[in-house]
């Protein structure tokens, strides 16, 4: 009898294991399964992402934050999902992939946390625990019950700094775009013996030069009007983790913190090609949509084929309030919406226990309440697209028994 | 005694110059404590740079009047329908918003090198060192423009004047300075009964008192709840700038500044009575009578005196100088300190001083990449060029002055616009403040751009990402292959920047180097010159 975890060894690392485990045959052709996890940091609003144009108080709770509703025909009109449901205007690319049947979008969503501090609710998500002992991220965790390339790290943070969730025990490669004259390689293995004494800045060091190898091989490329350089950067640094995760030897997980989205004012501002975004005010939040959007496509264009072995996730630390403030911007709130997304993903629907958005159904009066955690929707991801086994799930994620993870999620392809 | 040396002026410091080291080495503690007494020199680098009321101004200029005034030439010229006029309106909009983001980057790379240039001269390198901790605790970034312009003065204004004097000043000066209130949106936050919110059906914004509570004084966990941020929220209500800019290119009437409610001057605080929310409130159990602008400032002194801010400032002040995880007694010891001294954070950095643990041999911590690139300018004897002060220039004429490099910088304000081309002659030993803005922001640490109100993160393992690290070697070899020339031999440079405390394996590896080049690149870019 075989165990599922050395049936996921066998699939990851393309072994010989096939014939034993006829269900996930298809993964194993496809060749290795890639995973993109994208953490919008600032917290995203979810009702202005996916509006819920439905509901007979929106709009008078969200003012002049409510897009205009599917169809009226206004430069404003939210993208319709379904009857209750639509897609923030600048989201053109995700309501195609929606679809296409390879988007999910999850609702009334957050995870265990309910204070609403932007660096507790980070670090409780990447810790993937409110319990503040714990000092590794649940994506290293998970890491450990995959098995380790032949060469190479399994895992990559795009970005100076990993993110907490992907800290801990399993070594992973960090990547920004390189510039400059490269060091000679005697100075490097120089400088190498100098470092390896060094427990933490050792391991450090070897990894920085491998992937900075990698990288100067990929080069660049693409240009657009979007004056934030926080938004450009996102489309940059989505276009490379496709690139990476194309390589042979690199990575099969990816990790984009794609920050700046606590929108305390002027959120209702659009986005106009070729004005200047004066202070980061004018049309500012339309243009990180609009940067979201676009990576997104630069992800699944730069990924090619391996597309249909991708799952993305979007993810924000809570939602922000239901009515506006008086800036026209909202405050942190709690629930919110989160996005799956690939061609792995099983997509095409919105996964939703609606709360309500009358007075007592808010949550303290004041934010959409959380019906899903989203703890549900990683495990889900981690067990069914990552084959992660339940018991495991429990380690990634403490204390989550009674979270049961989402099904399906993934495509399983006859 | 001269490891201690090597200690005071790299972990206490900003890295050693050459010749520091035997000038801490007849008593290091006594040579930082000398640093926490006031000094009447005036910084000369700093000579020349405005105030942020006459930022404001130029600012105001661009909202009160180029801006209405050029888009009413441009509504005029659209109702005319001459495409001709249309274009020639709308290229000054363009040109009037291009500059003003230009101007703003101008600022910040200005005030970086300002500061930059200090640090590099100051013979108060542990001050200086203050001044970068407490600027991060209560810190404004370069976010949003009317706070980006004003990063360098709230520096020099809030955050100078009481490094070594009580939190509790510094904490009002902060709240009270156009800077924090723009940042955190309080300048525009109206109490929903008060007359003024009533009339405009305008409302609260909770973003400075969250804040103040969770970052600047008690801390996430320091038993505060949302109750308590709404009270203070609504006290705060009617704290704004003169004058108030309520929404971009709309200012309300009654905003615009009357003067006896300045007291300040215009441009400056002001505090608008009819903005207030009206009564009483309750924070951590006590009431708060409404007495106007006096409600949260007797909150605030509240706060800065709680026991909780005592020891969430003493775990991040020990954090920073001596270990991610410090050990309980020095924590409670620089909480205690801070308490029986009304507030005084000048007498927590002399208990740090004086204390034990602050001097243990092992080096525990990654510098930052601002004090990597500070400690390695003083090493090799650096010089960083002078900006000329930005003018308070007109918006409708701007032009940015010749040679400006103003690259767009992450998170930062971009601009494509304007910008002058060429420039920066790489041959120069002076380094361009503009250039190495940018290559901080590569190495992860832009200037003045802390990714939000918490500040940069402060242990070992938010710096030591491969990519940064990698960074940091890159631009050392840099900087090396430029300075090298000028350099003494690289045994003696190693004796001089770490003295005592460098390995024998570094020695070595230096002695050994192919290159004087070589020798500098081991140096600065080697594990040990990266920890303090």
């Amino acid at each position: 009898m075989i165990s599922r975890r050395s049936v996921v060894q066998g699939i990851v690392a393309g072994g010989g294991l096939l014939t034993l485990a006829p269900g996930f045959a298809v993964a194993m052709t496809g060749g290795e399964r890639r995973f993109v996890f994208i953490f919008l940091r600032g917290a995203l609003d979810g009702l202005s992402a996916v509006p819920a144009y439905g509901e007979p108080r929106f709009k008078a709770l969200r003012g002049e934050l409510a897009d205009g509703n599917p169809g009226e025909g206004t430069p404003f009109d939210a993208l319709k999902l379904d009857g209750m449901f639509a897609l923030n205007p600048d989201l053109p690319q995700l309501h195609r992939l929606y679809g296409a049947g390879e988007l999910t979008i999850v609702h009334a969503a957050c995870h265990g946390y309910r204070e609403r501090s932007h660096f507790d609710a980070q670090d409780a998500f990447d810790r993937g625990t409110t319990d503040k002992s714990i000092r590794n991220g649940w994506l290293n965790r998970a890491l450990a019950y995959l098995p380790p390339k032949k060469e190479g790290d399994l895992a990559m943070a795009i970005g100076t700094t990993p993110p907490l969730s992907m800290r801990g025990d399993v070594a992973i490669a960090s990547w920004v775009p390189a510039e400059g004259d490269a060091l000679d390689p005697d100075t490097i293995g120089r400088l190498a013996d100098l470092y390896r004494p060094d427990a933490e800045l050792g391991p450090t060091f070897e990894k920085g030069f491998q992937a900075e190898a990698m990288g100067r091989a990929m080069g660049d490329g693409g240009k657009d009007e979007l004056t934030s350089a926080q938004a450009r950067g996102f489309i940059k640094q989505a276009r490379a983790a496709a690139g990476f995760l194309r390589q042979p030897n690199g990575p099969r997980l990816v990790t984009i913190d794609f920050g700046n989205w606590d929108s305390h004012a002027a959120q209702n501002v659009r986005f106009q090609a070729g004005q200047q975004s004066s202070g980061g005010y004018q049309g500012r939040f339309a243009e990180m949509y609009i940067a979201l959007d676009r990576g997104i496509a630069a992800l699944k264009e730069g990924l090619g084929s391996e597309w249909n072995n991708t799952a993305v996730m979007v993810i924000t630390e809570f939602g922000r309030t239901v009515r506006i403030n008086g800036n026209r911007g909202t405050d942190h709130g709690t629930g919110g919406a989160a996005f799956l997304l690939g061609g792995a993903v099983a997509g095409g629907k919105i996964i939703a226990d609606w709360p309500g958005l009358a007075d007592s159904q808010l949550f303290e009066n004041r934010d959409l309440r959380t019906t899903t955690d989203l703890r549900a929707l990683c495990k889900g991801v981690l067990r069914e697209h990552l084959l992660l086994s339940d018991s495991s799930l429990e380690t990634v994620f403490p204390d989550s028994r009674a979270i049961k993870p989402l099904e399906g999620l993934i495509r399983t392809k006859a | 005694m001269s490891l201690n040396a090597a200690t005071a002026t790299n972990r206490f410091g900003l890295g050693a110059r050459v010749g520091e080291i035997d000038r801490a080495a007849a008593n290091p503690r006594k040579w930082l404590l000398a640093q926490l007494e006031p000094s009447a020199k005036k910084i000369a680098a700093f000579d020349g740079l405005p105030s942020s009321t006459e930022i404001r101004a130029a600012h105001w200029h661009r909202y009160g009047e180029a801006s209405p005034t050029l888009n009413r030439k441009l509504e005029a010229a659209q109702a005319s329908g001459d495409a001709a006029a249309i274009e020639a309106a709308s290229k000054n909009v363009q040109r009037m918003l291009g500059g003003y983001v230009t101007w703003a980057a101008q600022i910040a790379h200005t005030e970086f090198g300002a500061r930059t240039r200090h640090a590099l001269a100051t013979d108060r390198p542990f001050e200086e060192r203050l001044v970068r901790f407490w600027s991060n605790h209560l810190v404004v970034p370069t976010a949003k423009v009317p706070a980006t312009i004003l990063v360098g003065a709230y520096e020099r204004e809030v955050i100078r004047p009481h490094v070594t004097g009580r939190f509790s000043d510094m904490l009002m000066a902060s709240a009270k300075h156009a800077a924090m209130l723009t940042f955190l949106d309080n300048d525009t936050s109206v109490g929903p009964n008060s007359p003024f919110g009533r009339e405009r059906n305008m409302g609260l914004n909770e973003n400075l008192g969250r804040e103040i509570l969770e970052l600047h004084t008690m801390g996430v966990e320091g038993g505060y709840g949302q109750a308590d941020v709404i009270a203070l929220a609504k006290a705060l209500t009617g704290w704004s700038t003169a004058p108030a800019i309520l929404r971009a290119n709309t200012v309300y009437a009654s905003a615009i500044l009357l003067p006896q409610r300045a007291p300040d001057g215009p441009y400056a605080f002001a505090f608008y009575p009819d903005w207030h929310e009206p009564g009483p409130v309750t924070m951590l159990g006590k009431q708060y009578a409404d007495t106007g602008v006096r409600q949260a400032e007797a909150m605030l002194i509240d706060l800065a005196r709680h026991p909780s801010t005592a020891r969430f400032l003493a775990t991040k002040f020990a954090r920073h100088f001596v270990s991610d995880d410090p050990p309980e007694s020095l924590i409670k010891r620089l909480a205690g300190v801070y308490l029986a001294n009304d507030t005084s954070i000048g007498e927590m950095a002399r208990a740090l001083v004086e204390s034990r643990d602050a001097w243990q041999p092992k080096k525990l911590k990654l510098k930052q990449p601002e004090d990597f690139v500070l400690s390695a300018l003083r090493a090799v004897n650096a010089e960083v060029g002078v900006l000329q002060p930005y003018p308070a220039y007109r918006f409708d004429s701007y032009r940015p002055p010749r040679g400006a490099r103003l690259p767009a910088a992450a998170g930062g304000p971009a601009n494509s616009m304007d910008m002058a081309e060429g420039a920066a002659a790489p041959t120069s030993k002076i380094i361009e403040p503009s250039v190495l803005y940018e290559e901080l922001g590569k190495m992860g640490q832009k200037p003045f751009g802390a990714p939000g109100p918490q500040g940069w993160y402060d242990r070992l393992s938010d710096w030591s990402g491969a990519a940064s690290i990698v960074k940091r070697i890159e631009w050392s070899h840099a900087l090396a292959v430029r300075h090298a020339a000028t350099l003494p031999d690289g045994s003696l440079l190693l004796e001089s920047i770490l003295g005592k405390s460098a390995s024998e394996e570094l020695r070595r590896s230096v002695a050994r180097a192919a290159t004087r080049e070589q020798a500098v690149t081991l140096i600065l870019a080697s594990a040990e010159f990266q920890r303090r």
